[in-house]
């Protein structure tokens, strides 16, 4: 038989309980309507590769191939070619006449970003790469050389 | 790198002469060599004289080819063993084998909890354990040709010795795997193996004894059954299966099996340079990367020596970072404990709100989630950025206690937890040891050990905490240590976050080195990571990838202890208790 202590603890504790859920009825809901809303990342994220290009419309990569020696996945591709000094495509003596990024290797690790002596290969913070057929998943270097434009926000730094 | 001695300066020359063979120095201090039919007499010393109670590490290296080594000695059995009662470094026994035929005793006899390990040995290495009851392939399949461990073992697409594969581009673009390997032709069978005609056996070893019928009780004739729980089961964790024997609801026997998720990411790790394996140490452990990376940059420190200590600052922002992922681990690890129980996802919800504030500093600091890929030789990548701090002063000080405090008040005392959980899935203190478990399953048992207090690595020894043990045993007191982990994990980081200096966060001479070669050696480095004991073991040959990259799995080994502790309990419970030993099958199957 539970005795009368026993009803108010309970009622007591079904209220505290009710209390929770209706608090968090109130809050805000921490879901994001992705991709309807943009979600936000925070600066550093690693995300697809973007090659960069100087001011003056010359691309960094001088087609070194570090970056590929730095890849743990075997994902980059990079073959060089020397520059026409009439009508250089890079500052450097050669360019990157291919520039392939495996998205199906990339593990978006990071390394081939730290180890680009002239900061061309960096990574975006766009991640949504959804290709129909596996063969679309290699990146070459025209597209690469475009910004990506995804539905993401840049967080501020906390 | 062997230094013979004299033959009467040997230890054990008196107790077991002929024993030890050799003493070898290696970078962190001694390793004997012992004579492979005196391995199990040396290991009784060990363990009954002189305290080395813990079999922690157990791996097999191939030395083909390696300078001053031949045919006879190619391949070496490494053995770690550890004081709980008494802490501090390694005895490391080494024994030799030759290319032909190579076999040695079993230590299960001394240690059971050399199961698995051994197990594994002989799938990746064909080492054979005389006398253990059920050497079979673990991680492979039995339809797999060769030991790929082995140095004279090549995988069909990856030809070369070292990344990058020049193979891979050579017609200027890339090669298709299934080009070059068809379908149909990229699988070779053992001799003997025939695909058709083989079926997966079922009646394991612990199955065989006891399977059939369970006799007529009164008028009733009842039978066990065998039944698969997995691959594809929701409360394995993953792609994991137990084989179980069930008389009615209850368990008789069981039989783990794994290796679904097997990638052989030791292989892996040989082709790698050294700082190309850290991004893949992210992916043993997923849910706690940042141990993992920690993990492995000490042991390859060990490996480089002095110039390669980090710095101050470093040191501490690992030790944040390490903790963080500690309470990541436990929170999660918690939440789906609570699913298994069968309180579907409300827990799990709680304690995974907070694991993903403590997600979003991992993303701002180090630019991913899960993979942080974080730390670096001689220190980590990237300083906090502008906030982080307050963030985490915030978290560690404010919410984070608080949202303990709540998660205890919902979970600790209800009593069906309670009913569900005391007393269920039972391992003593001393089958804990002997079965190699680290970690909660092992301070659950009443044993506090800690390596962050029993050998502190990088700067714990600096850092006020307890050791938190419970004697109960059963998967509660597991569950227990785990939440009141997270509240010294708390401490350190209120401590840490107190101390943390200023300065640079990479050692010098580390700076930018890409291709490190360290010495020739071989070296052990642990970590307390949240599941136990996670060490990796390397070896050098002086090159610019490992000649050895071993990797002691904590899950894989706790696993040990699965079938003594769920044999005679429920079948739901063994799922809690599955559940309780918290593996990820990124680790365990590697
Ligand atoms: S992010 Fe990592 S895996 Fe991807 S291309 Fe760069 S180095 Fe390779
Ligand atoms: S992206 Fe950088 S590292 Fe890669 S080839 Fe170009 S310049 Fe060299």
């Amino acid at each position: 038989m539970a005795g009368l202590g026993d009803v108010v603890r309970g009622t007591v504790q079904i209220a505290e309980a009710m209390g929770v859920t209706l608090k968090a009825l109130a809050t805000k809901p921490v879901t994001v309507e992705y991709p309807d809303e943009p979600i936000a990342v925070f600066p550093r994220y690693r995300g697809r590769h973007m090659l960069r290009r100087y001011d003056n419309g010359l691309e960094r990569c001088i087609g070194c191939a570090l970056c590929e020696a730095a890849c743990p996945t075997g994902a980059i591709y990079v073959d060089a070619a020397e520059n026409d000094p009439e009508n250089p495509v890079s500052p450097g003596e050669r360019y990157a006449k291919t520039y392939e990024v495996n998205f199906m290797r990339c593990v978006f690790c990071g390394d081939c970003e730290e180890a680009c002596p002239v900061e061309a290969v960096v990574l975006t913070q766009a991640f949504p790469l959804p290709e129909q057929e596996r063969r679309s998943m290699i990146f070459v270097k025209e597209q690469l050389l475009e910004p990506p434009d995804a539905n993401i926000a840049i967080r501020p730094a906390h | 790198m062997s230094e013979p001695t004299l033959d009467a300066a040997l230890p054990y020359s008196d107790l077991l002469p002929g024993a030890v063979l050799a003493v070898e120095k290696n970078i962190e201090g001694e390793s004997l060599v012992v004579a492979p039919d005196q391995l199990v007499a040396v290991a009784e010393q060990l363990r009954d004289h002189e305290g080395f109670d813990l079999l922690s590490n157990l791996t097999a290296v191939d030395y083909l080819g390696f300078p001053g080594r031949s045919a006879a000695d190619r391949f070496e059995i490494v053995y770690h063993f550890y004081s709980t009662t008494r802490g501090g470094g390694p005895k490391v026994l080494k024994a030799r084998l030759p290319e032909t035929n190579p076999a040695l005793p079993t230590l299960m006899s001394v240690y059971p909890g050399a199961d698995l390990q051994e197990r594994e040995a002989y799938d990746l290495y064909g080492i054979r354990f005389l006398g253990h009851p059920s050497l079979r392939r673990i991680l492979l399949w039995d339809g797999f040709n060769g030991h790929p461990m082995r140095k004279d073992w090549q995988e069909a697409y990856f030809e070369a010795e070292s990344k990058p594969f020049k193979s891979r581009h050579p017609v200027g673009h890339h090669i298709w795997a299934e080009d070059r390997n068809p379908w149909g032709s990229n699988v070779n069978y053992p001799a003997g193996f025939d695909p058709e005609t083989w079926s997966q056996p079922v009646t394991l070893r612990p199955l065989e004894r006891h399977s059939g019928s369970n006799g007529v009780s009164g008028a009733l004739k009842t039978e066990r059954i065998v039944v698969n729980m997995g691959p594809q089961h929701p409360s394995t964790h993953g792609v994991f299966r137990m084989i179980v024997e069930l008389d009615g609801e209850t368990v008789t026997a069981l039989e783990p099996e794994m290796g679904y998720l097997h990638r052989n990411h030791e292989k892996i790790g040989e082709r790698n340079t050294y700082l190309m394996n850290m991004p893949y140490t992210d992916r043993l452990d997923y849910i706690s990367s940042m141990s993992n990376n920690l993990a492995y940059a000490i042991a390859v420190e060990k490996l480089l020596g002095e110039a390669y200590k980090p710095t101050e600052r470093a040191e501490y922002l690992r030790v944040i970072m390490a903790e963080l992922t500690r309470i990541v681990n436990h929170l999660f690890s918690v939440g789906t404990f609570f699913n298994d129980l069968g309180a579907f996802f409300t827990p799990l919800l709680y304690a995974v709100r907070e694991r993903e504030l403590i997600l979003d500093l991992f993303e701002s600091v180090s630019g991913s989630r899960m993979m942080c890929n974080y730390m670096r030789f001689g220190g980590v990548v990237a300083d906090l950025p502008a906030g982080w701090l307050e963030t985490c002063h915030h978290l560690v000080h404010e919410r984070l206690p608080a949202k303990l405090d709540e998660l205890e008040r919902y979970l600790i005392g209800n009593e069906i937890v309670k009913q569900r959980c005391i007393g269920v899935g039972y391992l003593s203190a001393a089958d804990a040891l002997a079965l190699s478990c680290t970690g909660p399953q092992l301070r659950g048992s009443g044993v506090p050990y800690d390596i962050r207090r029993a050998e502190p690595y990088s700067i714990y020894d600096r850092f006020d905490f307890d050791v938190v043990s419970f004697d109960g045993c059963d998967v509660y007191s597991r569950f227990l240590v785990r939440m009141e982990e997270m509240r010294q994990s708390v401490r350190i980081l209120q401590q840490a976050l107190k101390q943390l200096p200023e300065g640079p966060i990479q050692a010098a001479k580390a700076l930018g080195a890409y291709t490190v070669r360290p010495p020739v050696g071989d070296v052990y480095g642990r970590i307390e990571s949240p599941k136990g004991e996670l060490g990796f073991y390397l070896v050098s040959n002086g090159a610019g990838n490992p000649w050895r990259y071993r990797v002691r799995p904590p899950s894989y080994i706790n696993l040990n202890a699965l079938a003594p502790m769920v044999v005679g309990n429920k079948v739901a419970d063994a799922v809690i208790i599955l559940g309780a030993i918290d593996i990820v099958l990124g680790e365990v199957d590697r």
